[in-house]
């Protein structure tokens, strides 16, 4: 019925994911499994359900979906459940995703609260970031794929061609010392301000432009001190963010040498969808001793072509 | 499936195109019952049309039986006349024939055909019958023809054959 359906009828995508608050969103229009349409934007939360509401209202055949990138979720080179027995998975505490010849599992509270915190989006799908490699894939004997985006990096390994061996996903902290300092400045510059205001001769001065002009020039003094701390943040978050790739790469690697296999990786490719330094490509290199194929991939539309996947079935 | 969760239930169309959509629907639904309906009376009305002309055809056909009944009613009722007529001019010629015949002459059978008069009876003489009845016979008739035979008291039984040729 589906099937016939969608020769008349559009469909509308959303994807989206969370970056600093602000949601990150793609709009696909598709019919037949022809786009139609595609369009990105960028809300607050308010804005975002408002922006739900009428697709909702303008095509009841609207699809939300969104990626999940909690640590606690793996791939297993099977869809049996001795195999997670004999790796130690509890099955009564994760959802195993079946796939054609591996299995996409996660546990099943962090699932259950990303659900609950997405309820008022009324997201249709959730998908692993494990499945954004496994549609962009090219070769897959000894290769490793990486992917990184602002807010997480993913490494899955592929051993014999089919279906992958090893992964593993790394979240970036959120930094709170540094947001703590930044707070302490908004604080600072705030207490000037209160300072000028409470100036108990006000009598005292000459004349009220004075004042004015004092004000005045200590809000700029102010934000140029939150520019310039801003800038700093930036850089500093960057570096911290390539160290502690670089780190959970080269860990990851050991981990799959060490218990997963004894082959050693022949290619390299990188899948990105932020801005990063041909720097930490070529840190990468040299940890893993691989020629590394960088791409940059929009993932908003590598999730619309999951979900139009996930429609279809 | 690649999804960890499943879509929820999509209406195909909302809610105020559904109220539409069944709206449209009755509506075409009353114009197909409609027009049912018209066809359907048509259908009837074409095949009364077509009875009625086989009807037209057949009573054209009774019409023309009838003329030709009645002409022949007609024919008959003009030949009945003509009999009635005969039969009373016949009444009156057989009137008029037995007032002829006189006194003595004793009839004992009279046979009428259509051009034929047989009449046979008993006569005291020859003469008495030459005399009183064959001259009336023979102005009416056009040949007139008699047997005698003698009883045995003398008196004569006789058989006259009296025939009627009508002009060509």
């Amino acid at each position: 019925m589906f099937r016939l359906v969608k020769y008349f009828i559009k469909q509308t995508l959303i994807a989206f994911f969370v970056k600093n608050e602000k949601y990150i969103l793609q709009k696909q229009i598709v019919k037949n499994d022809k786009i139609l349409e595609k369009i990105e934007f960028e809300f607050n939360e308010e804005e975002f359900i408002i922006f739900l509401k009428s697709c909702f209202i303008e095509n009841t055949q609207t699809y939300v979906s969104t990626i999940i990138d909690t640590f606690n979720q793996g791939v297993v080179d099977s869809c049996s459940h001795s195999k997670y027995k004999e790796l130690g998975i509890n099955l009564d505490n994760i959802k195993i995703l079946c796939l054609k010849d591996y299995s996409i599992f996660i546990g099943l509270y962090e699932l259950n609260t990303f659900q609950k915190e997405m309820k008022k989006f009324n997201v249709d799908f959730i998908f692993s970031p494990y499945l954004l490699i496994d549609i962009h894939k090219s070769k897959t004997k000894n290769s490793i794929y990486i992917l990184i985006t602002d807010s997480f990096v993913v490494v899955l390994i592929y051993e014999d061609g089919i279906k992958p061996k090893y992964s593993n996903i790394y979240q970036f902290k959120i930094d709170e010392e540094n947001t703590l300092e930044n707070d302490s400045v908004d604080d600072t510059l705030s207490e000037d301000i209160e300072n000028i205001d409470l100036v108990d001769d006000i009598e005292e001065l000459d004349d009220i432009e004075d004042l004015d002009e004092d004000i005045e020039s200590s809000l700029d003094d102010m934000d140029e001190v939150n520019i310039d701390n801003n800038e700093n943040i930036d850089d500093i978050v960057e570096v911290k963010n390539e160290i502690e790739t670089l780190d959970f790469i080269k860990n990851s690697i050991k981990d799959y040498y060490e218990n997963y296999s004894d082959n050693f990786l022949e290619y390299g490719y990188l899948f990105y969808d932020t801005e990063i330094s041909n720097k930490l490509i070529s840190n990468i290199e040299n940890e893993t001793f691989l020629e590394i194929k960088s791409e940059k991939i929009d993932i908003l539309s590598a999730i619309n072509e999951l979900a139009l996947k996930e429609i279809d079935v | 499936m690649y999804s960890f969760t499943k879509a929820r239930k999509k209406p195909l169309f909302a809610e105020d195109t559904k109220l539409w959509l069944i709206f449209i629907g009755a509506v075409s639904g009353l114009m197909i019952f409609f027009s049912l309906f018209l066809l359907t009376k048509i259908y009837f009305y074409q095949k009364d049309i077509k009875n009625f002309k086989s009807q037209i055809v057949q009573n054209r056909k009774q019409i023309i039986d009838f003329t030709q009944k009645i002409a022949f009613i007609k024919k008959e009722k003009q030949l009945v006349t003509e009999i009635e007529v005969n039969n009373e001019l016949l009444k009156d010629g057989v009137k008029n024939l037995l007032d002829l015949i006189p006194d003595p002459i004793t009839l004992t059978n009279i046979k009428i055909e259509k051009n034929y008069l047989y009449i046979y009876g008993v006569t005291p003489t020859k003469d008495v019958y030459n005399v009183l009845l064959l001259p009336p016979l023979k102005s009416i008739f056009t040949q007139t023809k008699t047997n005698f035979y003698q009883m045995d008291n003398g008196w004569y039984r006789f058989e006259s054959i009296n025939i009627l040729k009508e002009d060509k």
